[in-house]
């Protein structure tokens, strides 16, 4: 266990190292989100109502397109110089691999929404450091990076990864965009606890699911 | 040690890339493999190392059975392959650095410092590797490759890209291995370089390996003639 641990902060430190050195990831990530953030801003003339309603749509929009453009860079460092056989024939669980990738794409989600926020904040004069919507998004960022994760090392592998990655996630990611929305909006419009609930547990239990799956199949779908 | 690799064949859907391959290697020993382009060398390396499924075959290691696909298998195994495996944005120290944590190998920096040396890279190791040319790319691939202490030492075309000093510190390198036990088995189109080191050439051809041809002394010509004189053994062939 002690061993496990110490190759998932040693792949962990290579990809913070990496990212933090090209800026491949994020400056993607960030580019799209501050542009799409701008143009619904100017198409849109919302009421403070509408847009308590919307804003939880319009932010997991920009962040689920933004952090796809993120995970198709995400294996890039590993396709380049063929290092992934590497990670393979050096680490003894594959599963480390998969997690140690997924926490560094969680990690970068959280960037991209500890920045989004206060420029959607700003830009549509609404308070968005609500905790409860701060932790919808985190719990959704957790489900999307799992499964893009996952996806993406099998897409990365392809010719046309930065197409087939969107193609194959959303349609998975239904359950976790519709939780995010409809626990967001109760969160925004102030409605109770209980009329919301049960998304924030789907968001949990789809995440723990994903995780699951994922450490289970990543061996397979590598070697395989 | 004795590892033997038994009836390996694999197929890309319906093109058979490697047909019934057998192959055995022991401590100290080097086998060099050669074939054209496209003989399924390369298929033949990852599929010895574990990084791709053999459809049938098996892998037997001091006449005890393993499978090709455990992880075990794998981290007994080194492999230097086309690509260099490295991670550009990292310094030369911080990839031998980050590949030593992998195999709890716990080297110092000045254990590491040491190995970039012996790959002449001693005054290269705080640059990013995009910095760097091919061939030092190459010998870094090779540094990294031998920070394990692999028992089972796979080369795809090792030379690729070293100069003189460079071969000659590769060779050097290999001689040392196979001085503590290690096996090799590596594909060159250059065998006159490895001859040195080499202790049996082994041809593939089609997918279809031949028997081994051992140097025992021989000059390159001498092994070229029998090499190439070599029908399919039988019983190989598809």
């Amino acid at each position: 266990m002690k061993n496990w641990l110490s190759t998932l902060k040693t792949l962990i430190w290579k990809d913070l190292l990496q990212e933090w050195r090209s800026k491949d990831m994020l400056t993607a990530m960030l580019a799209f989100a501050i542009l799409s953030i701008f143009i619904f801003n100017y198409a849109m003339e919302l009421d403070p109502r509408q847009r308590a309603e919307l804003a939880p749509g319009i932010l997991w929009v920009v962040i689920t397109f933004s952090g796809t453009l993120g995970l198709n860079r995400s294996f890039v460092a590993e396709q380049e110089q063929g290092s992934f056989d590497a990670l393979v024939m050096a680490v003894p669980g594959l599963g480390s691999i998969w997690l140690a990738k997924q926490i560094s794409n969680f990690l970068m989600m959280l960037v991209l929404i500890v920045i989004v926020l206060p420029i959607y904040s700003l830009l549509y004069n609404q308070n968005l450091f609500i905790p409860g919507l701060i932790l919808t998004l985190i719990l959704g960022a957790w489900s999307f990076s799992a499964a893009g994760t996952l996806l993406a090392s099998m897409t990365a592998q392809t010719r046309m990864r930065d197409l087939l990655l969107p193609v194959l996630l959303f349609p998975i990611l239904m359950p976790v965009n519709m939780a995010v929305v409809k626990a967001g909006t109760g969160i925004m419009t102030g409605a109770a606890l209980a009329s919301y609930q049960v998304w924030l547990s789907v968001l949990l239990v789809y995440g723990i699911i994903m995780t699951t799956i994922s450490l289970l199949v990543f061996d397979y779908v590598i070697l395989e | 040690m004795r590892i033997e690799l038994q009836g390996v064949s694999k197929a890309y859907g319906r093109l058979s890339v490697l047909k019934n391959c057998n192959l055995v290697l022991e401590s100290g020993q080097l086998l060099c493999l050669l074939g054209s382009n496209g003989a399924g060398k390369t298929t033949l390396l990852r599929v010895a190392s574990g990084l791709l499924s053999a459809d049938q075959g098996k892998l037997l290691i001091d006449k005890e059975e393993w499978s090709l696909k455990s992880p075990e298998w794998r981290r007994m195994c080194a492999l230097v392959a086309h690509k260099t495996f490295l991670y550009q944005n990292l310094s030369g120290l911080e990839n031998l650095h980050f590949f030593s944590r992998l195999y709890q190998r716990n080297l110092t920096e000045k254990d590491l410092r040491e190995r970039l040396a012996e790959a002449g890279l001693a005054r290269a190791g705080d640059k990013q590797v995009r910095a760097y040319s091919r061939g030092m790319q190459q010998r870094l691939t090779i540094a990294r490759a031998l920070l394990s202490d692999p028992d089972v030492l796979i080369l795809d075309e090792p030379f690729t890209g070293l100069d003189k000093d460079g071969s000659a510190m590769l060779v050097h390198m290999l001689t040392g291995l196979k001085g503590r036990g290690a096996m090799i088995l590596m594909t060159t189109h250059d065998p006159q370089a490895a001859l040195a080191v080499t202790d049996g050439f082994v041809r593939l051809n089609r997918g279809v390996l031949g028997a081994v041809n051992w140097v025992n002394g021989r000059g390159w010509k001498e092994i070229e003639e029998s090499l190439y004189a070599q029908g399919t053994p039988e019983g190989q062939a598809a």
